[in-house]
């Protein structure tokens, strides 16, 4: 019994509690149109999470994310894609998220640098490209479809919502379904032991990155769709927020533990808990103090459990 | 602490350093159950036990590494308690560990001096550390420089290294855990001599080893332990090897071991002049369908390249592998897997277990490497099971984790693996590396019967015995290559021991 | 007795830094350093008369010292295996404490204390509670921005007159931030090479465990590292501040990054035990000279971005690992 408990992520006691607190406090917080609006915002950090989990599952990490986010939103609002089929500005946008997570994982796993470091130094890179490339002043020029990707509604439902979805059964497939998963827990938990059993350990570690990339665009996609222009720092504190969210989840730099559902989970949490705040009038720094806090808890409560079972 | 003429006289008589009624768990797991020992001043003093009798906890208590459930440690009738390393080796406990605890990237002087550098109440100038360095080395007639990183000498020195740290603290115990282990012969005739010195200065030397020949050439007394419990304490003059082998096993030797393969199928494996980049010399061998063979040698010897050449975690330079008519040496080691090759590394919690993962997925590991990428996760519940009763795992089910299991438990999880995996020939170093009896006597079974469905086994073991009673045919590798083959039945200690040394030796004896 | 043959000493310079203990230790350094007098040179070819002229080194001077003193005390983390994002946020937090409205002698030790605080609960995270350094560093550094915001919502405030006077101006002819820069870098040295912490804090990086077990309180030495880290921090932001002559809640944002930058490029490893201060010295020059030259000739601040990037790349991917991944 102890081990089902434990093997739930930290995320969903969270979520029950911040919804019992919320019933009490603030009511109209749990109705249905103010959750559909919290899903809508939730929706683009969600997916870039769920990429995150790829990585940290696999004892990697990708602080590129909230550089892949603002380079994704300058490259659709740009001027110069006015008269392209907005498909062709999709598949650009999601093909930058693709070379981004495939130069970080070829330089993590044929460098073997840092992947701290690694992701740090091509966040650089493509914010100055970004700069370069939007010369500092970002178009807006955002094909409709991805204003309705972002934003849009079916009946009450958001769009993005349900390409979060989609993402996260995607997610979930990869992680739990396919042997693809079972390397990436296994070489995050132990890569030489992962090697002497013959499984790719590179090849998975590269995959990985290459699907933070990937999952990163989508979620800087849905973000330019929902802010509706371009702009030069979009989704800076996605890089923490992303991480938050898997710890949240359960997973931890190679545990075994969580996955798309708990990172789900840790999303719609950490959502619940800023917007919570929001309306109890806390602004940003206390945000952040909070943010910071929850991530610190997780993680300890997390690797307390562990060291003890 | 005081030294009067009155402790000088009790020194001759009483026990230099006494244990009484120690015991240690680690959760479930008695570790050590009310050990007793004492170790007299100028005797050389062997602690003897098969793997996981207790050796280990109880010098780790003894340096300060554990602290103990109950029980004493007495220093020249002082009661110890050690809360650190540090406070053991304050009191004059030295302890040379199997795996060393030297920085590597630390140079002589720097290791010599770690922890003390502060003497007399005065910090200690680089070069007067330096000076004192040079004095401890050439003490012990080392030829090294200070200021060298211990990570570049050779093993040999690097135990001296440890051993001079006693020497310059003025150590009274000396504790020795395997020292032998990675030492060629000359060396370790250097370290007997150097031994026999610091207890003919009056010291207390305690010496962990497996190897029968040299506790009875170097040793005054034997303290005999088997399950964690103290058995007996008998002069080595006193006794001899058959008796002190009973007394660890408990039983004869011969009947932890299954009956040797009565026929043999065809070839599985087979390397002709194999080579590689850290195997430059060329390697041949056979396994048969149902053998086990084992590879004998000291340490150090190329038992690892071997089998890592084999395995595919080195590439070949040049020579021929088959397996079962299929010529494999091109192929990555993930590829040599799929078509059955299983390999079991020495270090099972650093390189063969996923320590948070559980049964079931530490054991599906190889079977899941072998497929395509993105292909679907099989159904293995059934086949998990049913391994796990075959291997006779003892844990509840197969969400366990694997950090929850014993050793002999973790051991037959990674067995579980390749039999999982179909492999047709199981490359397996240490089989039963910490591992308790029982359970060894699991894994040489679980063994026997893999080769006996018609399988290979290439095993490589520090432990000879082991060798002997597990295999059905026996190589030597000395100096990386294949010296002597011979027959399991017919082999003893001695004669694969005398292949395995170095041949200046060989001809001397 | 029968002894062991010596241990032959290898011919040749290189064959030194592997057998040298301390030159083993220092051979990234002495890398960077080679690229340093590189790029030096590279200057003195293209921008010759802006590059070496008295402003341009006084400046440098100036703008380098914060990178200086942040990088000095990432290097002590990173030598004892850890890893320090929170540094950028500990600058901003002890520029918003050094602008309150609270008298000098109150809100100078006050940044500091608060600044050994967190470096103690970073400390205390990754040792006894096994937090993973980045995780953890990640959450204390969220939890210390925000106070510097609340603390400090825009930038402004009064900085104490000690401090403008101290970063502030020349003496004997050398702009203030160069004396900053030697004393940081001297304290630094002195720590590493000059006392027994330095020997502790090398073993410890390497092998906490082997360290234990030669006496060392190998967790202390490992939550001072942090601690030294965040106090660095704070003296960078007392430098910034001063400089400023008032208080910014953002000041430290880019720094974070550039610290690791820093001591990464001077050959300190991130899995620990080896490299060293000396070495930060010419990374962190070799970043300043960088962006100098670069600005000197003209090219646009977009671009820094992208060469600064590869720099950091570049500079991990010089020493290879034993195993991928963080």
């Amino acid at each position: 019994m102890k081990r089902i408990l434990t093997a739930l992520p930290p995320a969903l006691w969270g979520l029950a509690a911040v919804c019992v607190f919320a019933a009490f406090t603030q009511p109209q917080f749990l109705s249905l149109p103010f959750l559909m609006i919290l899903l809508r915002q939730a929706a683009p950090l969600g997916i870039v999470a769920l990429g995150q989990t790829f990585v940290v599952a696999n004892r990697s990490l990708d602080l590129s994310v909230g550089a892949t986010i603002a380079f994704v939103n300058l490259i659709v609002a740009h001027a110069m894609w006015n008269g392209y089929p907005p498909a062709l500005v999709i598949a650009i946008a999601l093909s930058a998220g693709l070379v981004i997570g495939l130069v970080n994982g070829v330089l993590v796993t044929v460098l073997r640098a840092s992947a701290v470091v690694v992701t740090l130094g091509t966040a650089a890179i493509i914010t100055g490209i970004g700069f370069i490339y939007s010369g500092g002043a970002p178009g807006n020029a955002m094909p409709d479809i991805i204003k309705w990707l972002g934003r849009g509604r079916i009946d009450m439902v958001p769009v993005s919502g349900l390409v979060w979805a989609a993402f996260g059964i995607v997610a979930f497939v990869l992680l739990r379904r396919l042997t693809l998963g079972r390397y990436i827990f296994a070489a995050g938990d132990n890569p030489s032991a992962a090697t002497y059993s013959g499984i790719p350990v590179n090849t998975t570690l590269l995959i990985s990155h290459v699907l933070s990339g990937l999952f990163a665009a989508s979620g800087g996609l849905l973000l330019s769709g929902l802010v509706g222009v371009g702009s030069l720092n979009l989704g800076a504190d996605y890089i923490l927020s992303s991480i938050a969210a898997v710890i949240l989840g359960g997973a931890v730099f190679g545990g075994g533990a969580g996955g798309a559902i708990g990172t789900m989970l840790g999303t719609a949490l950490l959502v619940m808990v800023l917007n919570l705040l929001t309306v109890f009038g806390v602004d940003q720094p206390g945000k952040l103090i909070v943010q910071g806090l929850v991530i610190a808890v997780a993680a300890v409560i997390y690797q307390q459990g562990r060291r003890s079972g | 602490m005081q030294r009067g003429c009155v402790k000088d006289v009790m020194a001759a008589t009483a026990p230099l350093i006494e244990v009484e009624s120690l015991s240690k768990s680690f959760g479930a797991v008695r570790a050590l159950q009310d050990m007793a020992l004492a170790g007299y001043a100028g005797k050389v003093h062997a602690v003897m036990g098969e793997n996981g009798a207790g050796k280990s906890t109880l010098m780790k208590l003894l340096s300060g590494v554990f602290r103990p459930d109950s029980g004493s440690i007495r220093l020249r009738g002082a009661e110890m308690a050690f809360h650190h390393p540090r406070d053991a080796q304050k009191a004059g406990i030295s302890t040379i560990f199997q795996e060393f605890s030297l920085l590597p990237n630390l140079s002589v002087a720097e290791n010599l001096f770690l922890g003390r550098e502060r003497q007399d109440g005065r910090r200690l100038g680089a070069a007067e550390i330096r000076r004192r360095t040079r004095e401890a080395l050439a003490a012990l007639d080392l030829r090294i420089d200070p200021d060298w990183r211990v990570g570049s000498l050779s093993v040999g020195h690097q135990q001296m290294v440890e051993i001079a740290k006693g020497v310059l603290a003025d150590a009274s115990v000396f504790i020795f855990d395997e020292p032998t282990a990675a030492l060629a012969s000359h060396e370790v005739e250097t370290l007997f001599a150097l031994i026999r010195r610091l207890a003919g200065n009056g010291k207390v030397i305690f010496y962990i080893s497996h190897r029968l020949s040299e506790i009875f050439a170097i040793c005054d007394d034997i303290t005999i332990m088997k399950d964690g419990r103290f058995v007996r304490t008998v002069a080595t003059a006193e006794t001899d090897v058959d008796e002190v082998i009973q007394g660890m096993v408990g039983r004869p030797i011969e009947e932890l071991f299954e009956p040797r393969a009565e026929t043999l199928g065809p070839v599985l494996l087979k390397a002709e002049s194999l080579v590689g980049e850290e195997a430059p010399k060329p390697l041949s061998l056979e396994i048969r369908a149902g053998e086990i063979v084992g590879i004998a040698g000291l340490e150090g010897q190329g038992q690892q390249e071997l089998m890592r050449l084999i395995a595919g975690f080195a590439p070949a330079r040049g020579g021929a592998l088959t397996l079962a008519d299929r010529r494999i040496e091109g192929l990555s080691a993930r590829r040599r897997m799929a078509t059955g090759i299983g390999f079991v590394p020495e270090n099972r919690k650093d390189d063969g277990l996923f320590l948070s993962l559980d049964i079931g997925a530490n054991m599906a590991t190889a079977e899941i490497a072998r497929r395509r990428l993105f292909g679907w996760v099989p159904a293995m519940d059934a086949r998990t099971a049913e391994i796990m009763r075959q291997l006779a795992v003892k844990a509840p089910d197969a969400r366990t984790p694997v950090v929850d299991l014993s050793g002999g438990n973790q051991q037959k999880v990674v067995l579980g693996r390749w039999l999982m995996a179909g492999a047709r020939v199981l490359l397996c170093e240490e089989p039963t590396r910490g591992v308790d009896v029982g359970a060894k006597r699991e894994i040489y079974r679980q063994l026997r019967n893999f080769a006996g469905q018609g399988r290979g086994v290439l095993v490589t073991s520090r432990e000879l015995p082991e060798l002997i009673g597990l295999c059905d045919r026996l190589l030597v590798i000395r100096n990386g290559e294949l010296v002597a083959e011979t027959m399991a039945r017919e082999a003893t200690e001695d004669d694969l021991l005398r292949s395995a040394l170095p041949v200046v030796e060989s001809e001397a004896a | 007795m029968s002894a062991l043959p010596a241990e032959p000493r290898r011919a040749g310079l290189l064959a030194r830094f592997r057998q040298d203990a301390f030159w083993y230790r220092q051979r990234g350094a002495v890398l960077s350093f080679a690229v340093l007098a590189a790029m030096l040179a590279l200057a003195a070819a293209v921008v010759p008369g802006t590059f070496y002229s008295a402003t341009n080194l006084s400046n440098l001077a100036g703008q380098l010292a914060p990178l200086f003193l942040v990088s000095l005390g990432q290097t002590f983390v990173l030598l004892g295996a850890g890893f320090d994002l929170s540094v950028g946020a500990v600058i901003s937090l002890s520029s918003a404490i050094l602008t309150l409205d609270l008298a000098d002698p109150i809100k100078i030790p006050l940044a500091f204390a608060a600044a050994a605080t967190v470096g103690l609960v970073n400390g205390w995270g990754c040792v006894h509670l096994r937090v993973h350094p980045i995780i953890m560093t990640l959450a204390t550094s969220s939890i210390v921005q925000g106070l510097a915001l609340i603390l400090l919502p825009t930038p402004g405030g009064a900085a104490p007159g000690l401090l403008v006077q101290l970063a502030s101006g020349t003496f004997m002819g050398l702009p203030a931030g160069f004396y900053w820069i030697v004393a940081g870098t001297a304290a630094a040295i002195w720590l590493v090479h000059g006392t027994t912490y330095g020997v502790r804090l090398y073993a410890t990086g390497q092998n906490p465990q082997a360290a234990w077990m030669s006496g060392i309180e190998a967790p202390r030495i490992r939550i001072l590292t942090y601690v030294i880290s965040s106090l660095m921090a704070a003296l960078a932001g007392a430098y910034l501040t001063g400089r400023l002559a008032s208080g910014d809640p953002n000041v430290g944002s880019a720094l974070g990054l550039d610290s690791v930058l820093g001591a990464a490029l001077g050959g300190t490893l991130l899995s620990g035990g080896v490299g060293g201060p000396i070495g930060t010295i010419a990374g962190v020059l070799i970043i300043g000279v960088l962006n100098n030259g670069l600005n000197l000739a003209g090219v646009s601040p977009y671009y820094q971005f992208v060469v600064k990037g590869s720099m950091l790349v570049l500079a991990v991917s010089l020493f290879r690992r034993k195993e991928a991944g963080l």
